[in-house]
C-alpha cells in the first residue's frame, strides 16, 4: 500500500512529460542555421579596352607608333598641340612631335595592342608605356659624371601627385622635396637628381603615384670626365615592382665596364645570388659570390671581369638572373661599343608582345620561360612588308637568341604554351641599346561590383 | 448679530421634487426636532406623493406649491418671500435648509443652534453630511472649490466617520442640505444664484457670504444623511438634465469665472481650459469618455457663452455696492485649498494607476484560490484558505510592529532585497562597456537626435542610399519616444545597461506569482533570486549583449513582463481577463516590435492551447470571456504594428518579419546553441553552464507536486523548439548577405522555460517530505543549480563584447558635416579593388544609424545604379559623373587602400574635381548639378496607418488598465422605474 517512490511510478504524466522533453531536446538539436553568406566580390571580367594612352618621354626624335589589333586613328598630343595619326597592324607609323613628351590615344575599336617607342641617335630607345602606380628604377646617379633625370608626364587633364622614395648606399635617402611632387595636368615635369641631391653613391627610385596618372621615365647618363672616361645616354627603364627573381635580358659581352646594381626597398637584410643564363643552362661561374642586401638600400656589384670570362667561355651568357629572400630591383648597366646600355627586368609576354624597332643589327633574345614551348617572332619593314616569320624554342632556364633582320622595323613575340621576356638588342655604329618586347594592353578590366554590406 | 432667543425663530425650508421615495424618512427626522418654528415646504410640481407625504407629517406647514420649471434657487427665494411677507415678529431669524432627500439625525438642529449661540459671530452654519443610506460614510464637512474647479472635501472617498473629523471649523461653504443660515443674510445675499439651478449653487453662495464678510461654520456634531438622490443621478428632471456630471462642471467652471478678480479671469480661463484637456485624458484613462466629454462640453458651454458670466459677475459687483465695502479676499483666500491641490490629486491618480497597472496580476494565485473557495465552501481548500487568511492576519499584527522601524532598516534585514541588490550592482558593472555612446557589432550608432528617429518612423519615403520606401522598423516609435525624454545616446545606452536589471525584476515577479500559482506558499525566495538572476544574464551569456544584438535584449528584458501579464488570462473574475488581454496584447506588440518572431511564437501557443482546450476541455471555453482575451492579445500587435509590416510586405521587404532589431546578419544557431542558450557569435558563455540549466530542467520533472506546471513549461519550450527547427533553414537575402531568421529571442525564451521549469522543480522539492538520502541528493542539485547563476554573473563582468564607443569613420569630417546638413546630399563610397571586386553604398545624413542599418538592408538591390558604378570604376565618362550629380552624389570616396586603378580613371574624367581625404583614400567632389536624386513620395496610405497605430495603442492603453473606480452600487431599495427617473 504504501508507495515509498512516488515520483518514479510511471503514471500518465510521467510518460506525457518524458515524451515532451525528449521531444524537445531532438526537435532543439535538429536546428541549425544556414551558414551566412556575404556575398564579397568576385575578380573583374576582362572587356575590349575602351581607351589606351601611351606616354613617352620628352627624348628621343621621332615617335614611333604600331598595333597588333586593328586599323585606325590615334590621337597624338604633345604639349598643347594635337595630331591624329593611322596606325595600321603590321607597320610602324612615325609622328613627329620635336622633342616634347607625347600622348598616343586610342579610343574604341583602336584602343588595344597600340604601342610606341622613340628613338635617337647615338642609339638608345626610350620605352613609351601606360601610366603606372608604381615604378622603379635601379641605378640612377646624381653626380658629376653619372647623372640621371627622372621625368614626370602627366597624361590627363587634372593635377597629379607623386611619392619619390630614394635609396642610396646606406639606406633611404630622405628628400623633402621628392615628396607630395605635384604634376599639373598635361604637364612633363623633370628632375634633374644631381641638382636636387648631389652624391656619389648609386640610387634607386621608387614612384609611386599618389593621385591621378603619371608615367614616369629616366634619362641616365655618363660624361667622360678625365682620363679614360667612358660617355653615353640610355634610357633607365623601370620595374613595376621588386621581385624575388629578376631576369636581366640582353647581356653582352666585350670589353667594357659591367656592373649590376641590385636595390632592397625593404625593411630586412636579404641576400642575393647571382646566375648566367646561356642558350642551354643557367649556372653560377666561379667568382660570383652572394651579394648581401641590407635593407632600405642600393647596392652595387662589378661584374666586368666575371662577365668578360663568362663570354669567354664556349656559350656567351645572354642573360643574367638575380634570385633574392627579400623582393629586389635590378639593373645592368654595360658599356657596348661604348655606348651605355642599361638592362632591367621586363614584363613577361603572355599572347602576344611587340615593339618598334630602330635602325641598326638586331638580336631578339627570348628568356623566362616557365615551362618548354616555342614563340613565334614575325618581323616587318619600315614600308610594313613582312620580312620573316620564325619560331623559337624556349625552355626553362635557358635563353634563346634569334637575328633579326636588319631592315625590321617592327617585331612581334607570340608565345605559345608559356610566356616569355623578350628584349632586341640593336647595335648600331658605335652605340648600341636594348629594346623592351611589352604586350599592349588590349583589354580592360570590368570589376564585378556590388552594394556593400550594411553597417 | 446674536439672538436673545437662539431656541426660536427657525422656520425649516424644505424644499421637494418627487421626493416620495425619501420623504418618510426626512419628515420623521424633521419631527424628532426641537427647535421648529414654522415648516415652509416648497414643492416644485412633484408628480408623485410629495405634498401629500408633506401635509401628513406637518398639517400646520405653509406649503408652496410651484412648478416644475422652478430651480432650488427659485424655491428657496419663493421660502425667503414668504417669510418676508409675514409680520415682522413672526419672521424667523434662522433659517435650516432641508432637501426631500437629507434626513436630520435627532438634535442636529439643536446643535447647529448651540454652535450659532458659542459663535455669535457665525451666520451660516452647517451639519455633517453622512451617506444616506449607508448612514456611515461622510459625505461633507464643509466644502471648497480648487483653482481647477474641483469641489474639496479633503475626505477621503467613502471615508467611513469614526469622529476623526469632529472639530467645529471656518469653512468656504457648506451643502445647502442642512444648511442654518440667519434669514436676512440669506436675503441680503440674494439667496441662491439663480444661473446655478441645481448643483454647487452653495459653493457659491459661500463664496459670496465670505467675500462679503459672513463666516460659515461647519459643526459636526450635527448630522444630516444625504441620498445625493440629483448627484448620483437617481433623481432626474429637466434641471438636471441627464448628464448631471456636465451640470457640475458647469457649475463649478461659473463658479469660479464669476467670483474670481478680474484681474485673473484671463488666467483662470487658460488654466481651466488646460485642465479640462489633462482630465479628459485622466478620464479617458478610466474609460469614461462620457465624462471627459462632459467635461469639455461644460467648458464649451461656461466659455462659449461669456454673457452669463458678465450677468453673474454684474450682480456680484452690485451686491458688494449695496453692501459698501470690497470684498473680503483676504478671508476667501484663506479658504480656498492651497493652490498644491490639484497636482497633489494628479499624482494620487498617476500613483493609482501605475500601482494598479503593475499589480494586476500579481495576487493571481490568490484570487483563483479564493475564486474556488467560494464556488465550494465546504471543500478542504476552502478551510485551509480560511486557515490561511485567519494565520495572516495574525502575522500582519505581528509585521505592524516591524512597520514601524525604517525604510532602511527593514532594507538592510531583507535578504532578497540585498541580494536582488548585490545582483544588480555586479549587472551593472558587467554592462560597463555599454556605459555612454555605444555601437559595434550588431548594434548601429545612434542618430544625432530624437528627430531622426521619429522622422524615420514617419516618413514612407526615407532619402537614405538612393531613396526607398521599405518602411522603419517597428522598435523606431518606441525607441523615439525613449529618445525624446532622454536622447538617443543615453536612449540605447540606458536599454543595454538596464535591460538585465529590468529582467531580473520581472523575472523575479513572474516566479513568485507562478511559484503561488502551482502551490500556496510559492517558491522559496532563494530560489527565486537564483532563477530570477539566471533570467537576467541569459542574454549575456547567450552573446546576444556582447554582440550588440539589441532586439534580443530589450526583448530579454521584457518577456518576464509579459509572461506576468499572460497569467492574468487565469483569473477568475471576466473583467480582469479582459484588461490581460489588451495588456498583452500591447506587451506583446512592444515585444514584437524588436523580435517578430515573439508574436509567432504567441500565435502558436495560443492557437495550439485553444485547439487542445477545446479538444479536452470543451466547457472551459463556453464562456467567451475565456478564449477572446487570447485572441484580443494576438490581433493587438497586428493592428499596431501596421505601419510596419503591411508597407514592408507592400514593399517586398516581407523578410524584415522573420529579423531581429539590428544589423543582418542574423546570429547563427549551431544545434546544440538552443538547449545551451548560446548563439554561434564569439561572446557567449562557456557551453557546460547551459548543459546544467538543461539537467536541472529535466530533474525537475521528478518531484511530483509540480510535475505538471514543468511539463508545461517544457511544452512551451518544445513548442518554440519547434518554431526555431522550422525557420533555421530559411535563409533570408539582405542586400549582398543572407543571413538566418532571428532565432535568438527563441533561445531567450526556450531558457526561460527551462529556468521556470527548474524553479518549479525545486519549490517542488524543497515543499515536499526528504528522507536523509533525497536530502543529500536535493543538496548536491541546490550546489549545482547556484552554479548557473554566479557563472552567469561571473560571465557578465569577465566576458568580451564588440561594442566600443567611438567606432572611426571613413567618410572624412567635412564631407559628413555638409552631408549632414543636405539629405540630399550623399557620399559614394566605394571600397575593394578591381582584383577582389568592388563595394558601394551611398552614405547621406549622419551614416547608417540604428533603424536606418535594417530600411537599408532590406531595400532591394538597386540594378541600375550598381550598373553605374561598375561603368563608373571601369571606364568613367561625363555622363556618368551627370547621373551621380543628378541622384545627389556630392562625392565620390574610394577609402583607404584606394585602388590606385580606379583612382586614377577617376582623376581623368571631367566633371570630378579632387578632394582632401585621409592618407591612402582618395576623395573627389562632383562639380556637376546636383538633382535631388533621392527624393520621392512613398505611399500616402502611411498617415492613415500612423492614425491607425496611434488609437490603437491609445485604445489598447486604456482597455489595459485595470477598473480603479467601481461603479457605485444602486441603493438597495431602488426600483429600475426610479432610477430611469422622470423626463419632464
Amino acid at each position: 500500500m504504501t508507495d515509498r517512490r512516488p515520483a518514479l511510478r510511471l503514471d500518465a504524466t510521467v510518460v506525457v512529460a518524458a515524451v515532451v522533453v525528449a521531444l524537445t531536446v531532438v526537435v532543439s538539436l535538429l536546428v541549425r542555421t544556414d551558414d551566412v553568406r556575404v556575398v564579397v566580390g568576385a575578380g573583374p571580367t576582362e572587356s575590349p579596352l575602351e581607351r589606351s594612352d601611351v606616354v613617352c618621354p620628352a627624348a628621343g626624335t621621332d615617335l614611333r607608333v604600331a598595333t597588333t589589333g586593328t586599323a585606325g586613328e590615334v590621337e597624338v598630343r604633345a604639349g598643347r598641340s594635337r595630331s591624329r595619326a593611322d596606325v595600321v597592324p603590321g607597320t610602324g607609323t612615325t609622328v613627329d612631335v620635336g622633342e616634347r613628351a607625347a600622348v598616343v590615344t586610342g579610343e574604341g575599336e583602336v584602343a588595344p595592342g597600340l604601342v610606341a617607342a622613340r628613338f635617337s641617335t647615338p642609339l638608345a630607345a626610350w620605352a613609351c608605356g601606360a601610366p603606372a602606380f608604381e615604378q622603379w628604377f635601379t641605378g640612377a646617379g646624381a653626380g658629376a659624371r653619372h647623372t640621371s633625370a627622372l621625368q614626370l608626364v602627366n597624361p590627363d587633364e587634372g593635377r597629379a601627385v607623386v611619392d619619390v622614395v630614394v635609396l642610396g648606399a646606406d639606406g633611404v635617402v630622405d628628400v623633402p622635396a621628392l615628396r607630395e611632387l605635384a604634376v599639373r595636368g598635361g604637364e612633363t615635369r623633370t628632375i634633374e637628381l644631381a641638382r636636387l641631391l648631389p652624391r656619389r653613391d648609386l640610387l634607386t627610385l621608387g614612384v609611386t603615384v599618389v593621385r591621378g596618372r603619371v608615367a614616369a621615365s629616366m634619362v641616365d647618363s655618363y660624361q667622360g670626365i678625365g682620363s679614360g672616361g667612358r660617355e653615353g645616354t640610355d634610357a633607365l627603364a623601370s620595374q613595376p615592382a621588386p621581385a624575388e627573381r629578376n631576369l636581366l635580358l640582353g647581356v653582352t659581352g666585350g670589353r667594357g665596364p659591367r656592373q649590376l646594381v641590385l636595390a632592397n626597398p625593404g625593411e630586412s637584410q636579404g641576400r642575393a645570388t647571382l646566375s648566367l643564363v646561356t642558350s642551354d643552362a643557367t649556372f653560377t661561374p666561379g667568382g660570383l659570390e652572394p651579394v648581401d642586401l641590407p635593407p632600405g638600400s642600393t647596392v652595387r656589384v662589378p661584374l666586368t671581369a666575371v662577365l668578360r670570362e663568362a663570354a669567354a667561355g664556349d656559350e656567351d651568357p645572354v642573360a643574367l638572373v638575380v634570385d633574392s629572400t627579400v623582393p629586389t630591383t635590378a639593373t645592368l648597366g654595360m658599356f657596348v661599343r661604348g655606348d651605355l646600355v642599361n638592362a632591367t627586368p621586363v614584363a613577361p609576354v603572355e599572347s602576344q608582345g611587340a615593339t618598334p624597332l630602330p635602325k641598326g643589327e638586331k638580336l631578339l633574345v627570348l628568356g623566362g620561360a616557365t615551362r618548354p614551348g616555342v614563340a613565334e617572332v614575325a618581323t616587318w619593314d619600315a614600308d610594313g612588308e613582312p620580312l620573316a616569320t620564325e619560331r623559337v624554342e624556349v625552355g626553362p632556364d635557358s635563353a634563346a637568341s634569334l637575328e633579326l633582320p636588319g631592315r625590321a622595323r617592327l617585331v612581334v613575340v607570340r608565345p605559345a604554351r608559356t610566356p616569355v621576356e623578350a628584349v632586341v638588342r640593336v647595335t648600331g655604329k658605335g652605340a648600341a641599346t636594348l629594346v623592351r618586347v611589352v604586350e599592349p594592353v588590349s583589354t580592360g578590366l570590368v570589376p564585378d561590383v556590388r552594394p556593400a554590406p550594411v553597417g | 448679530m446674536s439672538s436673545p432667543s437662539p431656541h426660536a425663530g427657525v422656520a425649516v425650508v424644505l424644499v421637494t421634487h418627487d421626493g416620495a421615495r425619501w420623504l418618510p424618512g426626512v419628515l420623521a427626522g424633521l419631527a424628532e426636532q426641537d427647535a421648529v418654528a414654522r415648516v415652509v415646504a416648497v414643492d416644485t410640481g412633484s408628480l408623485d406623493a410629495s405634498r401629500d407625504l408633506v401635509r401628513g407629517a406637518f398639517p400646520d406647514a405653509d406649503l408652496l406649491e410651484l412648478t416644475s420649471a422652478v430651480s432650488f434657487p427659485g424655491a428657496v427665494d419663493a421660502a425667503l418671500a414668504h417669510l418676508d411677507a409675514l409680520p415682522p415678529e413672526q419672521r424667523p431669524e434662522w433659517v435650516w435648509l432641508l432637501h426631500d432627500d437629507a434626513r436630520p439625525a435627532p438634535g442636529a438642529l439643536a446643535a447647529l443652534l448651540e454652535a450659532a449661540s458659542d459663535r455669535p459671530d457665525v451666520d451660516v452654519l452647517g451639519p455633517k453630511l453622512r451617506e444616506w443610506p449607508s448612514l456611515r460614510r461622510l459625505l461633507e464637512l464643509g466644502v471648497t472649490i480648487s483653482g481647477t474647479g474641483r469641489r474639496e472635501t479633503g475626505l477621503e472617498t467613502g471615508e467611513y466617520d469614526q469622529g476623526q473629523h469632529d472639530e467645529r471649523r471656518e469653512v468656504l461653504a457648506v451643502n445647502s442640505a442642512g444648511m442654518l443660515a440667519r434669514r436676512e443674510v440669506l436675503a441680503g445675499l440674494g439667496g441662491f444664484d439663480e444661473r446655478l439651478p441645481m448643483f454647487g449653487n452653495d459653493v457659491d453662495l459661500g463664496w459670496r457670504a465670505a467675500a462679503a464678510g459672513h463666516t460659515t461654520l461647519v459643526v459636526p456634531e450635527a448630522v444630516v444623511f444625504h441620498a445625493e438622490a440629483a448627484h448620483r443621478g437617481l433623481r432626474r428632471t429637466a434641471l438636471t438634465g441627464r448628464h448631471t456630471h456636465f451640470q457640475e462642471r458647469r457649475a463649478a467652471l461659473y463658479t469660479l469665472l464669476v467670483n474670481s478678480r478680474t484681474a485673473a479671469l484671463p488666467w483662470r480661463v487658460l488654466r481651466l481650459t488646460l485642465g479640462t484637456l489633462v482630465r479628459m485624458l485622466g478620464f479617458v484613462l478610466l474609460r469614461s469618455v462620457g465624462e471627459a466629454l462632459d467635461d469639455l462640453a461644460a467648458l464649451v458651454a461656461v466659455v462659449g457663452r461669456p454673457g452669463a458670466v458678465r450677468a453673474g459677475r454684474r450682480a456680484r459687483r452690485e451686491q458688494a455696492r449695496r453692501l459698501g465695502s470690497a470684498p473680503d479676499t483676504a478671508r476667501v483666500k484663506a479658504l480656498l485649498p492651497p493652490p498644491w491641490v490639484p497636482y497633489r490629486h494628479g499624482l494620487d491618480f498617476l500613483a493609482d494607476v501605475t500601482s494598479a497597472a503593475s499589480q494586476q496580476a500579481a495576487d493571481i494565485g490568490e484570487r483563483r484560490r479564493i475564486a474556488a473557495a467560494e464556488a465550494d465552501p465546504s471543500s478542504l481548500a476552502a478551510a485551509r484558505l480560511r486557515a490561511e487568511q485567519a494565520r495572516r492576519e495574525r502575522d500582519d499584527d505581528e509585521e505592524g510592529e516591524l512597520a514601524d522601524t525604517g525604510a532602511f532598516a527593514r532594507f538592510v534585514t531583507n535578504p532578497v532585497a540585498l541580494a536582488l541588490t548585490a545582483v544588480v550592482v555586479v549587472l551593472l558593472v558587467g554592462a560597463g562597456a555599454a556605459w555612454g555612446s555605444v555601437s559595434g557589432g550588431a548594434l548601429s550608432p545612434v542618430p544625432e537626435g530624437a528627430g531622426d528617429w521619429w522622422s524615420l518612423h514617419l516618413d514612407a519615403w526615407h532619402e537614405l542610399a538612393g531613396g526607398t520606401d521599405v518602411p522603419a522598423p517597428p522598435y523606431v516609435l518606441p525607441l523615439a519616444l525613449l529618445a525624446s525624454v532622454v536622447g538617443t545616446t543615453a536612449a540605447v545606452s540606458a536599454l543595454l545597461v538596464l535591460s538585465a536589471p529590468f529582467a531580473l525584476w520581472g523575472a523575479f515577479r513572474f516566479l513568485r506569482v507562478t511559484g503561488r500559482l502551482v502551490s500556496t506558499r510559492g517558491a522559496p525566495r532563494v530560489l527565486l533570486v537564483g532563477g530570477a538572476t539566471a533570467y537576467a544574464v541569459v542574454p549575456v551569456v547567450s552573446g546576444a549583449w556582447g554582440n550588440g544584438r539589441l532586439g534580443v535584449v530589450v526583448a530579454a528584458a521584457l518577456l518576464p513582463w509579459l509572461a506576468h501579464a499572460t497569467l492574468g488570462f487565469a483569473d477568475p473574475e471576466p473583467d480582469r481577463r479582459r484588461r490581460a488581454g489588451w495588456r498583452v496584447g500591447l506587451l506583446l506588440a512592444l515585444v514584437a516590435s524588436f523580435t517578430p518572431l515573439v508574436w509567432v511564437l504567441a500565435a502558436v501557443v495560443v492557437v495550439l492551447g485553444l485547439l487542445v482546450t477545446l479538444l479536452l476541455a470543451r466547457s472551459a471555453l463556453a464562456s467567451r470571456t475565456a478564449w477572446s482575451p487570447p485572441l484580443v492579445a494576438l490581433l493587438v500587435p497586428v493592428v499596431v504594428l501596421l505601419p510596419w509590416w503591411l508597407p514592408a510586405l507592400r514593399a517586398g521587404a516581407g523578410d524584415a518579419l522573420l529579423l531581429e532589431a539590428g544589423r543582418v546578419p542574423a546570429e547563427s544557431l549551431t544545434s546544440s546553441g538552443l538547449l545551451t542558450g548560446r548563439l554561434d557569435v564569439a561572446y557567449g558563455a562557456p557551453d557546460w553552464v547551459g548543459w546544467l540549466l538543461l539537467g536541472l530542467a529535466v530533474v525537475a520533472l521528478v518531484p511530483r507536486a509540480t510535475r505538471i506546471p514543468v511539463t508545461v513549461c517544457w511544452l512551451v519550450a518544445l513548442l518554440a523548439a519547434g518554431l526555431a527547427a522550422l525557420l533555421a533553414p530559411l535563409s533570408l537575402t539582405a542586400l549582398t548577405t543572407t543571413t538566418p531568421p532571428g532565432l535568438a529571442v527563441l533561445v531567450v525564451v526556450v531558457q526561460g522555460c527551462l529556468l521556470t521549469a527548474a524553479v518549479l522543480g525545486g519549490q517542488g522539492l524543497a515543499r515536499s517530505r526528504l528522507n536523509s538520502l533525497t536530502r543529500t541528493v536535493a543538496l548536491g542539485l541546490a550546489a549545482v543549480a547556484a552554479a548557473v547563476p554566479v557563472a552567469g554573473l561571473v560571465w557578465a563582468v569577465t566576458g568580451d563584447d564588440a561594442l566600443e564607443s567611438d567606432p572611426a569613420g571613413v567618410v572624412p569630417a567635412y564631407m559628413e558635416q555638409r552631408v549632414e546638413q543636405s539629405p540630399a546630399r550623399g557620399v559614394l563610397v566605394v571600397t575593394g579593388s578591381i582584383a577582389d571586386g568592388l563595394a558601394y553604398e551611398v552614405r547621406r545624413g549622419d551614416g547608417v544609424t540604428l533603424g536606418e542599418d535594417e530600411v537599408l538592408a532590406l531595400t532591394p538591390e538597386d540594378a541600375a545604379t550598381t550598373e553605374a558604378v561598375r561603368d563608373l570604376a571601369a571606364r568613367p565618362t561625363r555622363d556618368l559623373v551627370d547621373r551621380l550629380g543628378e541622384d545627389g552624389v556630392q562625392w565620390l570616396l574610394l577609402p583607404a587602400p584606394a585602388d590606385g586603378e580606379v583612382a586614377a580613371r577617376l582623376d581623368a574624367t571631367s566633371g570630378l574635381t579632387q578632394s582632401g581625404s585621409d592618407p591612402g583614400s582618395r576623395a573627389w567632389e562632383v562639380t556637376r548639378p546636383l538633382g535631388d536624386g533621392v527624393a520621392g513620395d512613398g505611399s500616402s496610405l502611411r498617415p492613415v496607418l500612423l492614425g491607425v497605430q496611434g488609437l490603437a495603442v491609445l485604445v489598447a492603453l486604456v482597455l489595459a488598465l485595470p477598473t480603479l473606480r467601481a461603479p457605485r452600487p444602486p441603493a438597495p431599495d431602488e426600483t429600475p422605474d426610479e432610477r430611469t427617473g422622470r423626463a419632464s
